[in-house]
């Protein structure tokens, strides 16, 4: 039975190497490997030991417990990758920053598309060295680039970014803050369509920061709020989904776990 | 190898006795030339390691299995399954980029051991030699 609790029960008193580094987030098939390499050189070390008293002991001691053994694989997957080794780093600055250079690059390309197909959606007037197209242009413009950018981008990012993340830090919480981060930014980042002000017929398309001057906030905020809220939204469900996929991923790991041959069991 | 014994207080500290902190980078070193020497699997290698060393090396199972895994992913070691006994095992060997990297490995190795010998034994040696290259003035 598939929970869709995100946090694991805590584990029970007998365990296997397998289940523990599963639970650690590891790979299924990097934990199914390494448990089989250990097992067989568990089994190694007890035909060298056969004879010498207590050899169950001698191992025991030897390999240290199922808990601390899987914990100190985990850790050593963990210092692979510099992303590995740096999970608060790479969640607070790299993946923001990333996130704001796409963003921006995606903006920036899609109004490009735009305008090299202007025929299609007709000229803009230039007026005091300002490019003003007809209102409803200039805000089907709006919702094409904000769908690329605010939406497309977020949820394809945030996605594929926490995944990687989980992957290589093994740490849910680093995944978290990552999503929270990008969700932040993402709420923050705003296109508008600012009316001309001699001709309300005409308009034009800018970036603002929620955080900072938006010039139409004044007029608009009741638009902006929940423009801005759902692009944070659609971050942290994707956070959220990816989560709870790892999550998923992991219990099936463990279920697959429970027909496979036994490895040792150890109490921990 | 002497002065890579861990002191006393750090084998106090763990009830399982591993190599201090200081000996990162040389599991990677002593693994690549154990098995640049001949092919070998988790076990014989760990074994190989102990006694190789006379007992002062104990990476633990813990952090060489990982090791394998690792420099298997950059391509420094190739593996494949050999049964044995009705078992399947793991038996990994040096590749070519994998002794490129051993060679660059031991050069710095013996680099940094020359240099602490020379401070260990009071450092004349080193700046006579220093001296007489030219490095310093």
């Amino acid at each position: 039975m598939l929970s869709l609790k995100l946090w694991p029960k805590a584990a029970s008193a007998e365990t296997t190497l397998h289940a523990e580094l599963v639970r650690h987030g590891l790979p299924a098939e990097y934990a199914r490997r390494t448990a089989d390499e250990l097992a067989d050189h568990r089994a190694d070390l007890l035909a060298d030991l056969k004879g010498d008293g207590d050899a169950e002991a001698t191992v025991r001691q030897r390999l240290g417990e199922t808990r601390r053994l899987a914990r100190q694989i985990a850790i050593a997957y963990r210092q692979r990758s510099w992303f590995g080794r740096w999970p608060l780093v790479t969640s607070l600055f790299l993946a923001p920053l990333a996130f704001a250079t796409l963003w921006l690059a995606v903006s920036f390309a899609t109004a490009a598309g735009l305008m090299t197909s202007e025929g299609l959606f007709g000229n803009g007037h230039a007026v005091d060295g300002q490019t003003w197209r007809d209102a409803t242009i200039a805000q089907r413009y709006c919702t094409a680039v904000a769908l690329m950018s605010s939406f497309l981008l977020p949820t394809v990012f945030a996605w594929k970014a926490c995944g990687w993340l989980l992957r290589r830090s093994l740490s849910r919480v680093a995944a978290g803050i990552a999503c929270g981060a990008i969700a932040v930014l993402n709420g923050c980042f705003l296109h508008q369509t600012l009316p001309c002000p001699d001709d309300p017929t005409l308009a034009c398309n800018s970036i603002a920061l929620f955080v900072g001057r938006i010039s139409a906030a004044d007029q608009i905020p009741w638009m902006v709020l929940p423009v801005a809220g759902t692009q944070v939204a659609i971050v942290l469900a994707t956070g959220l989904a990816v989560l709870w996929h790892d999550q998923r991923r992991r219990q099936q790991a463990l279920l697959a776990d429970d027909g496979a041959a036994p490895e040792w069991a150890i109490a921990a | 190898m002497a002065y890579l014994k861990p002191p006393g207080n750090l084998r106090r500290m763990s009830n399982r006795r591993t190599n201090p902190d200081f000996l990162n980078g040389v599991p990677e070193l002593v693994v690549l030339e154990l098995l640049s020497r001949r092919a070998m699997y988790g076990y014989e290698l760990v074994q190989a390691i102990r006694e190789r060393s006379g007992g002062e090396l104990t990476f633990g199972e813990g952090a060489v299995y990982p090791l394998l895994h690792k420099l298997e992913e950059r391509g420094h070691l190739a593996s494949r399954r050999v049964p044995v006994g009705g078992r399947s095992r793991v038996v990994y060997r040096v590749t070519r980029p994998g002794k490129k990297r051993l060679a660059e490995t031991v050069g710095e190795w013996r680099r940094i051991a020359a240099s602490v010998q020379d401070i260990l034994q009071g450092g004349e040696h080193a700046i006579a030699k220093a001296l007489a290259e030219g490095r310093i003035r």
